[in-house]
């Protein structure tokens, strides 16, 4: 059978199978070096490091601020497809303002130590109606449970203890947010969307084992992440998208992202703002809240309101700071726990950036109560220290 | 005497060992794809795809049989994928039964052999009569264009394209009379 191919070797006019076979050994013969076959092994070898990577085991169930990476995925979990991967992208927006229940297991890779350590990965449950009714259930070790969740207006938290509290209404929703072991983009909607569409190679992936077989679409968001590129980009959107790589797999029936996970560059790589390792040098572009080196969060640059200056970090019993406004807390809890009385523990020595990944996978469709995203009849509500 | 006991040995990991692998049958892996595929460009992608499943699937390998035919299988799979996908048909099954009946006699399933038949070729290609063995070297040596050769030896591209498949077909004869083709 002929080959309709482009990008054929013009000596290919037989189609015997022998007339191919002794054509691929003369081709073999004379374009194969030692060198060139060794950095295909080593392509070979360093995606399959790769891979190891991602698939790290799961051995135990540890905790924190993980509806930070829920709320940036959520719009890309209900975009459809289409024929253009880019317009999957553009069509992304629209689509997200439609309700629909649906939950996702999530999984946050956190980023090697720098005592070269692999934390645990950290696994929720994300239960989605639209952007603005969401609710997030962490599980501590020993079986403590925390609930996080958004009923339109209102931001809620329901404790290990089993206290509730209600956001204060006026704290802004900071771009980067520190978390114990890294830092994580915050966005809204609509801005990641266009991020993606403006800044990334967005394409359908060709690929035998594309979403494992299952017979999804895969796409493939992928940025350039070397620095000159960076450097020299006008985009200041491009700049503050730290995920390198983005993939999603989706159902081509339902048109539902089954699947996406973001991966983000290592510490010591070039960051999304042209720059090597944590940012030093205050806010970023645009006047976003950049996680401060000496690992504690400083006031930000345009005027918002940051974290209380006592110290204190998440909702102490007190009742001080509750969950934002624009959703759940970006400070969670900690992965050995939370802290007592909320104090904030000693510096670890600076933000570590964003995680490895953070992947999220649609199960099993469910429709929730419709009660499901309010705040719980006990939660009190908080204002914010002045 | 004393009991010394042997330096204790560490089994290999399934990296190491596929890594071993891997180095041992890129060189038939890519022929054989070559042969199938054809495509230079899509030729590279579906090789690192099939070290990529042949990675995850290495629990699966029976060490009874040869990997570089099990390598191979995937290889075929992965290639008929990509074709699909583009919408472009490189082989049907008999060719592929075909190609692969040629890869298994010049399989030695380790380096050492691949390279050993390849310096069967080398014999063969010095054997060929020098109108043939000019035009393998102007055609996959100095990958010259068919136009071209056409030109400098003051042939049509016809002529060639017959030149050079003459050319395979020798090799092909000379290589089955070694036994290092079916």
């Amino acid at each position: 059978m002929m080959s309709i191919n482009p990008n054929q070797s013009e000596s290919n006019s037989n189609d015997a199978p022998e007339d191919r076979f002794v054509d691929a050994l003369l081709t073999h013969k004379f374009t194969e070096t030692t060198e060139s076959m060794d950095a295909r092994i080593n392509r070979v070898l360093r995606a399959v490091e790769s891979q190891n990577n991602r698939n790290y085991s799961i051995r135990k169930w540890q905790w924190w601020a993980l509806p930070i990476a829920a709320l940036l995925a959520i719009s890309l979990l209900i975009m459809p497809t289409t024929s253009s991967a880019s317009a999957v992208v553009r069509s992304a927006a629209k689509v997200a303002s439609k309700s629909v229940d649906r939950q996702y297991q999530v999984v946050l890779m956190p980023k090697v130590r720098r005592d070269g350590q692999q934390p645990p990965p950290i696994l929720a449950t994300l239960d989605v109606r639209d952007s603005q009714h969401m609710r997030i259930e962490i599980h501590y070790q020993g079986g403590r449970t925390e609930i996080r969740g958004r009923d339109g207006e209102t931001s809620w938290e329901q404790r290990p203890d089993g206290s509730a509290v209600i956001a204060d209404h006026d704290l802004p929703w900071p771009r980067w947010v520190e978390t114990p072991d890294g830092s994580l983009l915050v966005d809204s909607m609509a801005a990641m969307l266009e991020d993606l569409d403006d800044s990334y190679d967005i394409v359908k992936v060709d690929d035998a084992e594309a979403c494992g077989q299952t017979g999804l679409l895969q796409i493939r968001a992928s940025f350039p992440m070397s620095e000159p590129a960076l450097a020299n980009s006008p985009n200041e959107k491009v700049r503050r998208n730290p995920a390198e790589r983005i993939e999603m797999c989706i159902d081509p029936k339902t048109n539902e992202v089954i699947r996406l996970e973001m991966f983000f560059p290592p510490n010591d790589g070039p960051r999304p703002d042209g720059e090597r390792g944590p940012r030093t040098d205050g806010p970023r572009l645009g006047g976003e809240r950049g996680p401060p080196p000496d690992g504690e969060r400083g006031p930000p640059p345009d005027g918002h309101r940051g974290p209380p200056p006592d110290g204190h970090r998440g909702p102490p019993p007190n009742g001080e700071r509750g969950p934002r406004p624009d959703g759940p807390r970006p400070d969670g809890p900690r992965p050995d726990g939370p802290r007592a009385g909320g104090e904030r523990g000693p510096p670890r020595g600076g933000p570590l950036g964003p995680p490895q990944s953070i992947s999220f996978e649609r199960t099993d469709t469910k429709s929730f109560p419709s009660n499901w995203f309010n705040a719980p009849a006990n939660a009190v509500e908080v204002n914010p220290p002045q | 005497m004393t009991n010394q006991r042997a330096p204790h040995q560490r089994e290999p990991s399934a990296h190491e060992v596929f890594e071993v692998l891997a180095r041992d049958h890129a060189d038939h892996l890519l022929v054989f794809l070559r042969a199938v595929v054809r495509d230079r460009s899509m030729v590279d992608d579906v090789f690192q795809e099939t070290m990529m499943v042949a990675w995850r699937r290495l629990a699966d390998f029976d060490r009874t049989r040869s990997f570089g035919a099990w390598l191979r299988g995937i290889g075929s799979r992965v290639a008929m994928d990509f074709a699909g996908r583009r919408r472009m048909i490189v082989a049907d099954p008999t060719m592929l039964q075909e190609i692969e009946e040629h890869s298994v006699a010049f399989d030695g399933d380790h380096a050492q052999a691949f390279q050993t038949r390849m310096g069967t070729l080398d014999d063969c290609i010095e054997r060929l009569p020098t109108d043939y063995s000019q035009m393998v070297q102007m055609v996959y040596r100095a990958e010259l264009p068919l136009r071209t050769i056409a030109v400098n030896l003051a042939l049509t591209e016809e002529a060639v394209k017959k030149r050079i498949q003459r050319a395979r077909a020798l090799l092909g004869e000379c290589l089955q009379r070694k036994g290092v083709l079916a």
